[in-house]
């Protein structure tokens, strides 16, 4: 019985070891390779629920990866540092991240699998429709930011 | 996608797609679903199995999702237009995390907006391309020196009042000008549906008597393979 208990919880361990990813704390200033940022209470609330909901998917600054993907970009100008940095492998696991942002009132942006060649301009979306499919509703918090000179 | 903060941001969350990297396609040949992660000549290599082919990037690395999102310039939007409207349908996660079907029975207003809508209304998690029976492209690869300037604007002239179409055909024009050595380049890059080589669209190209020439006919997937543009470079 013992024995049992140890081997169900082993592949745990090792999962979360192998992530690398920690709780992400309100209200602290991060420094990374890449940048500083202050990691505030909407992007925590985020960060904290799609670990607790697919730790093995998300990224943190900590996080053995997370320089790499941070960077996987075309134009160098595209390098930021985000908070935490989550990795879907099927639609529906980016519909619980957009229902999470949708929660938390968290900032994000958004990559597929190109290239761009503009920065420093910070985008959270959250488009709303109505029950109609209509198109009824898009908020959009722009970060104070200027861009810079391309 | 071309333009600020669009696809990463500092201290808040990055949603990469890069892992839904699924394509296929359908039992019928006519169109292809591609996920958000792929890039095109991912795409095009796909349908290079089959003989096929569809509007998307020009060169290797550009991404499937926000060129198709704002546009999607090709060479061949004279006679097929941007790599958007050759989209048939969408998979879309809504900002209240419903995943939806867009397409031309199916959210049709929503289908409309994304067909240059960028990443304003929701995030897509499948693209549904029509293909093309194009299994072969005819290519030139053109070079000048600077005396031909003035006969080499008048063939673009030329080919953007001729470029009908009944034949696609597009190229990447340049007149390139190096401050070190001061000479002065013209130079372009045509890509022809079909087999005739030389291709006839760029015919007035060819007549101004390029000090460089290439001429190829080749499965889409040779040229765009050829045509990489590396990552991590200041732009």
């Amino acid at each position: 019985m013992s024995r049992l208990s140890i081997f169900s919880v082993l592949p745990l361990l090792q999962l979360v070891i192998a992530q690398n990813a920690s709780t992400i704390l309100p209200n602290t200033y991060v420094t990374t390779t890449l940048g500083s940022f202050e990691i505030s209470n909407s992007t925590a609330c985020a960060c904290n629920h799609l670990l607790s909901t697919h730790p093995s998917l998300v990224l943190t600054p900590d996080s053995a990866n997370y320089t790499v993907q941070a960077t996987d970009y075309w134009d160098i100008k595209a390098d930021l540092s985000p908070a935490c940095i989550f990795l879907p492998i099927d639609a529906d696991q980016v519909a619980d991240a957009v229902s999470i942002f949708n929660t938390c009132n968290a900032q994000f942006a958004i990559r597929g699998g190109g290239h761009m060649n503009v920065s420093y301009r910070c985008f959270g979306l959250v488009p709303l429709t109505d029950g109609n499919n209509e198109v009824s509703r898009i908020q959009q918090h722009r970060r104070r930011r200027p861009p810079s000179p391309q | 996608m071309k333009y600020p903060g669009s696809n990463n941001i500092d201290g808040g969350v990055l949603l990469a797609l890069n892992s839904l990297t699924d394509i296929e396609i359908a039992p019928d040949n006519s169109t292809i679903a591609v996920g958000p992660g792929n890039r095109w000549v991912d795409v095009y290599a796909a349908l290079s199995a089959i003989g096929r082919y569809a509007i998307g990037g020009r060169m290797k690395t550009i991404g499937v999702p926000g060129l198709t999102l704002i546009g999607g310039f090709h060479y061949f939007i004279n006679k097929y237009g941007f790599a958007m409207d050759n989209v048939v349908s969408y998979d879309v996660v809504l900002g209240n995390g419903t995943l939806v079907t867009a397409n031309a029975t199916s959210c049709r207003d929503l289908f409309w907006a994304l067909k240059g809508g960028a990443n304003n209304f929701g995030v897509v998690t499948k693209f549904i391309f029509r293909t093309l029976p194009i299994p072969l492209i005819s290519t030139a690869i053109l070079e000048y020196n600077e005396s031909a300037v003035p006969a080499f604007i008048q063939a673009a002239c030329d080919l953007v009042n001729n470029d009908d179409a009944t034949l696609g055909a597009g190229s990447i024009i340049t007149i390139s000008y190096n401050a070190t050595t001061k000479v002065v380049s013209p130079s372009i890059l045509g890509v022809q549906e079909g087999t005739e080589s030389p291709p006839s669209r760029f015919a007035n190209f060819s007549a101004i008597g390029p000090v460089y020439s290439q001429y190829n006919v080749t499965p889409p997937i040779v040229w765009h393979e050829q045509l990489d543009s590396p990552f991590q470079m200041f732009r």
